[in-house]
């Protein structure tokens, strides 16, 4: 059974992946498709560009867009709505409180007290917004590549 | 069953597939689900993602419906309307079957609802029928049929007071 085409989608819930674009990031939206000989259901995903002008989504985000009434131009055809899991600082809905990939944070503190915590242990209350080490050790906010050639006039700063 | 792969390949049968009660509200757009792999409070949502998923997305093929592992320690659903209102559903300690039957009364259409759209499809479908919501509303507005007994009388043989009169 065919989809059909995520940018005419009202809502929509995509993770943010590394883009380009000045005002708009990309979302990569995973959504099942029917397979019609074996009736399973395959994930297919669709790439969407969405109006973020202030790019208040960094890659890996669960974002929820909108579509826009009117089309911004060929390809942005949806805005950001509200990032509903930013990557790293998960708030579960049901307690408020903050998790880490399963635990809750302040369960994690109680039991490192008790275990004894190094001085340099990670503290996630005073460690600084995501995106401070961009462009000098983190790299996920473009899409990186192998260095296949040396050029002269280019640094390549993305090349792995 | 062709291809009898994979576990429990009942789920991946037409019937099962058509046998899916949970039609969601036409107002809700993305239905995700959130659980863990493993942890024993989670395993009625994992059962749940199991069996009655492909029912759901089979059912409700404009909605996109995802599935996020491993994020937090709470299983839950959450589901977004189009008027930007969310739902969420806690599903901690909760079988397959309760969330199902919970999903059900909150955020699935009711069965007359589900009727009445059954039948206003099939009169949308079909334009050979008549009454109320069709095109005609009687049978003697079709060619081929006795014409309106208001407009044309109908032969004596037919009319009642005819056959019935003692004489």
């Amino acid at each position: 059974m065919a989809l059909p085409a995520a940018s005419r989608s009202l809502l929509l819930l995509g993770e943010c992946v590394p883009c380009v674009k000045h005002n708009a990031s990309k979302f990569k939206i995973k959504r099942l498709e029917l397979d019609t000989n074996l009736l399973m259901y395959f994930r297919k995903d669709d790439f969407v560009y969405a109006h973020d002008p202030e790019k208040k989504c960094k890659t890996g985000d669960i974002v929820l867009i909108e579509q826009l009434p009117q089309k911004m131009t060929r390809l942005i055809t949806h805005q950001v709505k509200d990032i509903i899991y930013p990557l790293g600082d998960i708030t579960d809905p049901i307690t408020g409180k903050k998790v880490v990939a399963g635990k809750f944070r302040d369960h994690i503190e109680e039991v490192n007290q008790v275990y004894g915590k190094l001085p340099t242990a990670f503290d996630y209350g005073k460690a600084p917004e995501r995106g401070w080490l961009e462009d000098k050790k983190d790299f996920t906010h473009v899409e990186t590549y192998i260095k296949y050639h040396k050029f002269k006039n280019d640094d390549q700063p993305y090349a792995v | 069953m062709p291809f009898m792969k994979g576990k429990a390949p009942v789920r991946r049968t037409l019937k099962y597939l058509e046998a899916g009660k949970l039609v969601l509200k036409n107002e809700i757009k993305v239905f995700t689900v959130n659980y863990n792999v493993h942890g024993a409070h989670h395993q009625g949502t994992k059962e749940f993602v199991f069996w009655y998923l492909p029912q759901i997305q089979y059912k409700n093929p404009n909605v996109q419906v995802a599935t996020f592992k491993n994020m937090t320690p709470s299983p839950f659903i959450r589901c977004f309307y189009e008027t930007g209102k969310q739902m969420l559903i806690d599903c901690d300690n909760k079988s397959k079957e309760d969330i199902h039957e919970h999903l059900l009364k909150i955020i699935g259409k009711t069965r007359e609802t589900l009727e009445a759209e059954a039948i206003a499809r099939e009169k949308k479908d079909n334009p050979a029928n008549f009454g109320r919501g069709c095109d005609r509303h009687c049978i003697c507005e079709i060619p081929g049929q006795i014409p309106c007994p208001e407009i044309v009388p109908l032969p004596n043989h037919m009319r009642g007071k005819f056959i019935y009169a003692k004489d």
